[in-house]
């Protein structure tokens, strides 16, 4: 178990070597590749004195590699992340605000997306080869491939507008206020015993979820089937049924049991999925998260904001990478041996 | 048999698998149809001037014998736009693929065989691009360049690469074990027969499953860019920047949002059908 740990040490020092890096990279991006982010913010009307005056204010007359140790020293030290040129306000402040509707969608989407994920493939690993079957992986392949935003479009139009049963677009309805505890309105609504809050976060939830899962539902399913059908083979589930035990028995104890800890290894993988696929689904929905935040940031070239987004997202799909390969390396002894050879 | 003989058996067997799997053959017929769309789409599109023509006077008419697809708030045809739009998906997803594989799996197969410090500078180098998802990389260079459609490519291109090189790294590092590898050595072959004679030919079943896959996810993450507004713009005819205009327009004009929409599915689609029949014709199980 000595040589787990060192894989553990080994594989958690690349994290912020690599996030050093992606820092570097995102900072050539929005400010040596552009060549001046001011002018291309403020366009080509702009004065010359406007220009400097920008230029002055987010401290881009200094060399390049100040700028850099400035950002950071600044956000160590004080905090703060820049100012937005879209907002006007310390870029960390708009994240605080901005992240807690993210989570709250991607945290829905993935336990809705879990379960129905893990039951669908269950049911096309036990149909395996008839129409059930089939049918179910004609889906899977269609759900892979189906746009995120053109779903959420077309549901928004079935379901809010021609059939009204949902809302449209927001996250709680305009009448409606939630006093911010946490920041995730369902939490919050709890917390203060607003029972209607509540409810209408929930219904403003259910379309938003529900076109952010199509694609992981497909992915867990096919994953799913395909490590149940492998379990199949296995010579322990042969020795189990020549020593007569019931293959419903083996099945559910045995089988379901090793196929979905290799499934959920998935979860982690689909986290960085989920961030990014709720960039259009914010848009389409009018979500007040961070996918909506980087999509007026990015419009806007909005440089300090657009640093920041990615360095948010790059530390959550680290981290989220991270620990599914240790929990892949500790299950799979393979893995383990493998790295023992080396 | 003599080695020409068992190339043609292969051949046909091949072929045979092809045809007895029938969502391979859906998958082929697909994407066949979209490049003939692609190449030809000036030719098939009913009114091939609107990509850019503007006729007010037949705004949103909704789909009729005359426009299947209706028209949009200028009056444009939407099913020529649909077809127009198809050779700009299609280049910049068969084009972002070709680059990636073109920049990352050689470098991969490379490192993977040689090994040692080059490795670890590689392989460091590939973790600072995977450490965020490609498309989101894609968007942060999307949003500081110009909207154009090698940039569009470009921007999708420095994030996928890296797979790529991840993908020729794991399958250098297995390959290289193998016999005809270590017979090849014993003869004293040196690392550019080995990698690109020995391993490289061995490693194509593999690469072609990804990478066709992939040309659908690219195709996909080059819509994306167009909706959100990052990727080419109007009046270019893009299915991603279609559906972001049509958006405006809803609830009332339905179809100008549904068949861009439609259009993006079935290309992926397409795409993902191939890529999983060829993944089960060439018994590939890594990808």
């Amino acid at each position: 178990m000595v040589k787990f740990r060192d894989y553990v040490i080994k594989r958690a020092l690349q994290i912020p070597v690599a996030l050093f890096g992606l820092s570097i990279l995102i900072f050539y991006i929005t400010r040596v590749m552009p060549g001046d982010p001011v002018r291309l913010y403020l366009g080509l009307e702009a004065t010359e004195e406007q220009v400097e005056m920008y230029r002055k204010l987010f401290g881009l007359d200094k060399p390049i590699y100040i700028q850099y140790i400035d950002y950071w020293r600044n956000f160590f030290t004080k905090g703060t992340l820049g100012l937005s040129l879209y907002t006007g306000r310390d870029v960390a402040k708009d994240i605080a605000e901005y992240l807690p509707a993210t989570l709250e969608l991607v945290i829905a989407a993935m336990v809705f997306s879990v379960i129905v994920g893990i039951i669908l493939g269950v049911i096309s690993a036990m149909y395996k080869n008839t129409w059930i079957d089939n049918v179910l992986r004609v889906i899977a392949i269609a759900g892979v491939s189906l746009p995120r935003y053109w779903v959420a479009i077309l549901l928004q139009l079935a379901l809010a507008y021609y059939l009204n049963l949902l809302p449209m677009t927001g996250k709680i309805s305009t009448h409606l206020t939630v006093e911010r505890i946490t920041g995730f309105t369902l939490i919050d609504s709890l917390i203060t015993g607003n029972w209607e809050a509540f409810v209408d976060t929930i219904r403003h939830l259910i379309l938003p979820v529900i076109a952010l899962s199509l694609s992981p539902i497909a992915q867990i399913m096919r994953l799913v089937r395909a490590s149940i059908l492998e379990e199949l083979h296995k010579p322990y589930v042969s020795t189990l049924i020549s020593l007569g035990l019931p293959f419903k028995i083996i099945y559910y104890k045995y089988m379901l049991r090793n196929a979905l800890v290799v499934a959920l290894t998935i979860i982690g993988l689909l986290f960085g999925f989920f961030i990014y696929g709720a960039f259009a689904i914010e848009i389409v929905f009018g979500w007040p998260g961070i996918g909506w935040y980087a999509v007026e940031v990015g419009l806007a070239k909005d440089f300090n904001a657009i640093v920041a987004v990615v360095m948010l997202i790059g530390l959550i799909y680290t981290l989220t990478n991270f620990v599914v390969d240790i929990i892949y390396a500790y299950l799979d002894p393979r893995i383990r041996i493998r790295m023992e050879m080396k | 048999m003599s080695a020409n003989n068992i190339k043609h058996y292969r051949l046909r067997l091949t072929l045979y698998k092809i045809r007895h799997s029938p969502t391979t053959m859906v998958g082929i017929a697909i994407v066949m149809i979209f490049v003939i769309l692609a190449l030809f789409g000036e030719y098939i599109a009913p009114y091939p001037e609107d990509a850019y023509t503007i006729h007010i006077e037949r705004k949103f008419i909704p789909p009729s014998p005359e426009h299947p697809f209706g028209t949009d708030a200028v009056g444009r045809d939407i099913l020529s736009r649909v077809i127009l739009a198809t050779r700009v998906s299609l280049s910049i997803g068969v084009g972002v693929v070709i680059l990636a594989v073109l920049i990352g799996f050689p470098l991969g197969l490379l490192v993977g065989y040689i090994g040692g410090p080059l490795e670890a500078l590689v392989m460091r180098l590939t973790d600072i691009f995977l450490s965020i998802p490609s498309v989101v990389l894609a968007m942060a260079i999307a949003a500081m360049v110009e909207p154009t459609l090698q940039n569009a490519m470009f921007a999708l291109v420095i994030g996928w690469w890296p797979w790529y090189t991840r993908l020729g790294f794991g399958l250098a590092s297995t390959l290289k074990n193998e016999d005809y590898v270590l017979a090849a050595k014993s003869f004293g072959a040196g690392w550019k027969h080995i990698v690109f004679r020995e391993i490289l030919p061995n490693a194509i079943p593999i690469l072609a499953v990804k990478a066709s896959l992939d040309i659908g996810y690219a195709i996909l993450a080059e819509a994306l860019l167009g909706f959100i507004g990052f990727g080419v713009r109007p009046p270019t005819p893009e299915w991603g920047t279609m559906l972001s205009e049509a958006r405006i327009y809803l609830p009332d004009i339905w179809w100008y949002a549904t068949f861009p929409g439609l259009a993006i599915f079935l290309a992926v689609m397409g795409f993902n059908l191939l890529g999983d029949g060829l993944r089960d014709i060439l018994d590939v199980r890594e990808v």
